[in-house]
């Protein structure tokens, strides 16, 4: 069973660039990286299949819905299966590291009890976050303020949300983008390894290629909004490479 | 269209206006201030001069003071924290921004919800505290009670709006990571749009608090309790020496308020974080101790409530909209909006005239060479700031019952009350928007005496700065002529508080509603004028 997919799916905005006739299918489970120049149509992509970007042609489904057809309570639910970790800007800093974590369940509670959270979080609430944030090895940043944190640190509370939001479908966009080579080789093994715990599926952005490497099952190339090859990491050479990076 | 040689064109129109205003305002209101209110007023203020340097500093004088103090701080904390509160809910429902989902198109029956809910903040915030206190006196009876009630519909309105446009300015960006997690609109509002917002919030909240403060010590003119009802009583009854303890008291408090306002305003830029959850405590434990002053008039008032002649009511309560709109009520109608709107524009014109010259006389851009010069330079500026700390210390309702000693409570001692107030405030404005001007921009137009300087080189520097100034004061003097109408000067306040005295209902509700077009429309038209300068002026 697909966790998404995309049939002939076309955006176009004023500008020029966005995506054109893009197929598309990822089974669950599967760890996927879109790789490709900037401009090449990967975070359109992405907001696509995050119901943020609605498609001029073509039909998507994530999870069996349509992300923009669906509204009201059946777009809540289906925001509440996809996780999306953008580049930056994840945190609200008016609230602490607790708050940013734990706001991972608000898709699962009543808005009562999102208001208590808010006001006066459970112990449980606060054991969660804590747990979560153990797993990105920030146990003890719990009541920091997101401006405490170093850009690398803020990706990583975005993480523990993610884990205690636990989607079925995690998306990520760039998300190692502006940290040091070895930071973001850290995070993005952070990133599988916990999707691959959960037992979900993952469509992350690229720009770097060194990122690369066995742990993904997938590398999709896109090229001025289209798919140029679709295979797996071993497949990938210099040639395929050369494809899309080329000027 | 302008030649090259005829004038440039003066903002007349706003003159004319006044003008007429004025005149109709004292033809119809039969005046009051002709000379005859000056007949006697030395002989009626001699006893009160002569006991602002005798106060009554016995222990039962002090006493009352006080507890009269402690009292106000209460009603303006109450007041405060429940308008917050009501504000705060409204301006969930008055921000486009919580009530509309981005990227999808706005639905119309939430357009619809949202600019009614700012209507009805609109209609809250133009009408004063002091009208509200006189509403909610008909349910309650006066008391500190009424005060704070009063003061919490009018800041409902206020805060409401500053928030709602606070929550409507947080960037899209800063609110993205809760609306992806699946959360309902108003998950979203509380766990992205308000802490983004949370700052300034609290900033003018506080702001708001020191408001309160001057407020709450005069409300109880019209019933509110605190400082402001004895004041009245012993000015009725010819006891100075008490009303220049308690104005001693209330100097005290506006002065507190204004350091504390200002210590948190500084503070406030890096202040630092409050520990977890140590805010919603603080908050609690200050209106906790705050409600001590205020239970026994809780139970007072609920006395009075339980008492209310319901049956009387429910069936008055059709007159409200049981109002002839015939020629003469609206003449009427229009004769009394023109007395608050003339005292405010006239006041300001005064005020703002009489710092000018302040500025001239006294000049603050340059120290004159010579120890004598100097040293009179020096004497003359220490006495200007204090004469205008004192005028702005003490509110214009205070003012009005001083010069009421001797001018009888009237549109004279309104006027007379306005301006001193206002030249309070604008002199510090006028002083600190010529300490801006750097030395450098005025090199060039030295022409040897200060005087001739600050014609040439400050005035032109400064002036649109103060043409702002004046303009938000006459705005802020137009809700103080409405209030001290209230008290008894005349004009839409008098006639609003007769109407509601005598249970007029469907007159008040007219009153109140041209109360509220009148402030809206002077407040569009003044943002109109600024903005249509400022694109003048680049």
């Amino acid at each position: 069973m697909s966790a998404c997919s995309l049939d002939a799916v076309s955006v176009s905005f004023a500008e020029g660039r966005g995506l054109h006739d893009v197929r598309l299918e990822i089974p669950r489970g599967q760890v996927v990286a879109l790789i490709g120049a900037s401009g090449s149509g990967k975070t359109t992509l992405l907001r696509v299949l995050a119901g943020l970007q609605e498609p001029t042609r073509g039909e998507v489904e994530v999870l069996g819905d349509d992300p923009m057809a669906s509204s009201g309570a059946a777009r809540r639910r289906l925001r509440r299966d996809v996780g999306l970790m953008m580049q930056r800007d994840n945190l609200v800093e008016g609230l602490r590291v607790f708050h940013n974590v734990i706001m991972g369940r608000l898709g699962h509670w009543s808005t009562v009890r999102s208001l208590l959270a808010r006001v006066w979080p459970r112990r449980a609430e606060i054991a969660l976050a804590h747990d979560a944030l153990q797993r990105v090895e920030l146990g003890s940043r719990l009541w920091d303020w997101p401006t405490q944190l170093s850009g690398g640190e803020q990706q990583r509370v975005a993480l523990a949300r993610l884990v205690v939001q636990a989607p079925k479908l995690w998306l990520a966009d760039e998300p190692a983008a502006g940290l040091d080579p070895r930071l973001r080789r850290e995070l993005l093994t952070m990133l599988i390894a916990l999707v691959r715990e959960h037992d979900a599926t993952l469509v992350v952005t690229l720009h770097d290629v060194e990122l690369l490497d066995e742990h993904f099952d997938r590398i999709v190339g896109l090229r001025a909004g289209q798919v140029t090859f679709d295979s797996s990491p071993a497949e990938v050479d210099d040639a395929r490479l050369a494809e899309i990076y080329a000027a | 269209m302008s030649t090259p040689t005829s004038r440039p064109r003066l903002p007349w129109v706003t003159g004319v206006v006044v003008l007429v205003a004025t005149a109709l305002a004292w033809l119809g209101s039969g005046a009051g201030l002709g000379p005859a209110r000056l007949d006697g007023a030395w002989a009626r203020a001699r006893p009160l001069i002569a006991a602002l340097s005798s106060p009554d500093l016995s222990t039962e004088a002090l006493t009352q003071g006080l507890e009269l103090t402690i009292q106000t701080v209460a009603v303006a904390t109450w007041g405060t924290a429940l308008g917050a509160a009501a504000g705060f809910v409204l301006a969930l429902g008055a921000s486009h921004r919580i009530a509309h989902v981005p990227g999808r198109p706005p639905r119309r029956w939430r357009h619809a919800r949202v600019e009614l809910v700012r209507l009805i903040l609109d209609g809250l915030r133009a009408v004063p505290d002091f009208a509200w206190a006189l509403v909610v006196l008909v349910f309650i009876g006066a008391g500190p009670v009424t005060g704070a009630l009063a003061i919490a519909i009018s800041v409902t309105g206020l805060l409401g709006k500053i928030y709602s446009q606070l929550l409507d300015s947080t960037p899209l960006r800063r609110t993205r990571a809760v609306e992806l997690t699946g959360s309902s609109r108003l998950t979203v509002a509380l766990w992205g749009h308000v802490p983004a917002a949370a700052g300034p919030m609290l900033s003018y909240t506080l702001l708001r608090l020191e408001c309160s403060m001057r407020n709450a010590s005069v409300i109880g003119i019209v019933g509110g309790g605190g400082l402001g009802a004895a004041l009245f009583e012993e000015l009725g009854f010819g006891r100075y020496d008490r009303v220049t303890t308690l104005l001693l008291f209330l100097l005290g408090l506006t002065a507190l308020s204004d350091l504390v306002s200002k210590h948190i305003a500084k503070a406030s830029p890096t202040r630092p974080r409050p520990q977890r959850f140590r805010m919603p405590m603080l908050i609690g434990s200050g209106l906790l101790l705050t409600a001590l002053p205020l239970a026994s008039a809780t139970q007072t008032a609920w006395d009075e409530l339980l008492r209310l002649d319901t049956a009387f009511l429910r069936a008055t309560a059709g007159n409200a909209s049981s109002v002839s709109l015939d020629l003469a009520t609206l003449t009427a109608l229009a004769r009394d909006a023109a007395v608050p709107l003339s005292t405010a524009y006239l006041a300001t014109g005064i005020a703002a005239l009489t710092s000018l010259f302040g500025l001239w006389l006294v000049p603050r851009h340059v120290s004159p060479r010579g120890a004598l010069p100097r040293a009179l330079n020096t004497s003359a500026r220490v006495a200007t700031d204090a004469a205008a700390l004192l005028a702005r210390a003490i509110p214009d309702v205070v003012w009005l019952l001083l010069f009421g000693v001797a001018l009888h409570v009237g549109p004279l001692a309104a006027i007379a009350a306005i301006t001193v107030h206002s030249f309070g405030l604008l002199s510090r404005l006028f002083v600190e928007a010529v300490h801006t001007v750097p030395a450098a921009r005025l090199e060039p137009r030295r022409l040897g005496t200060p005087r001739a300087d600050f014609v040439w080189g400050v005035a032109p520097e400064i002036a649109p700065t103060l043409r702002t100034h004046v303009s938000l004061q006459a705005e802020s003097n137009l809700r103080a002529g409405l209030i001290v109408g209230i008290v008894g000067a005349g004009g839409l306040g008098d006639a609003f508080h007769s109407s509601v005295t005598y249970w007029r209902l469907g007159e008040a509700t007219l009153q109140a509603l041209a109360m509220i077009v009148l402030t809206i429309a002077v407040d569009r038209l003044a943002r109109r004028w600024s903005d249509a300068r400022s694109c003048a002026r680049p």
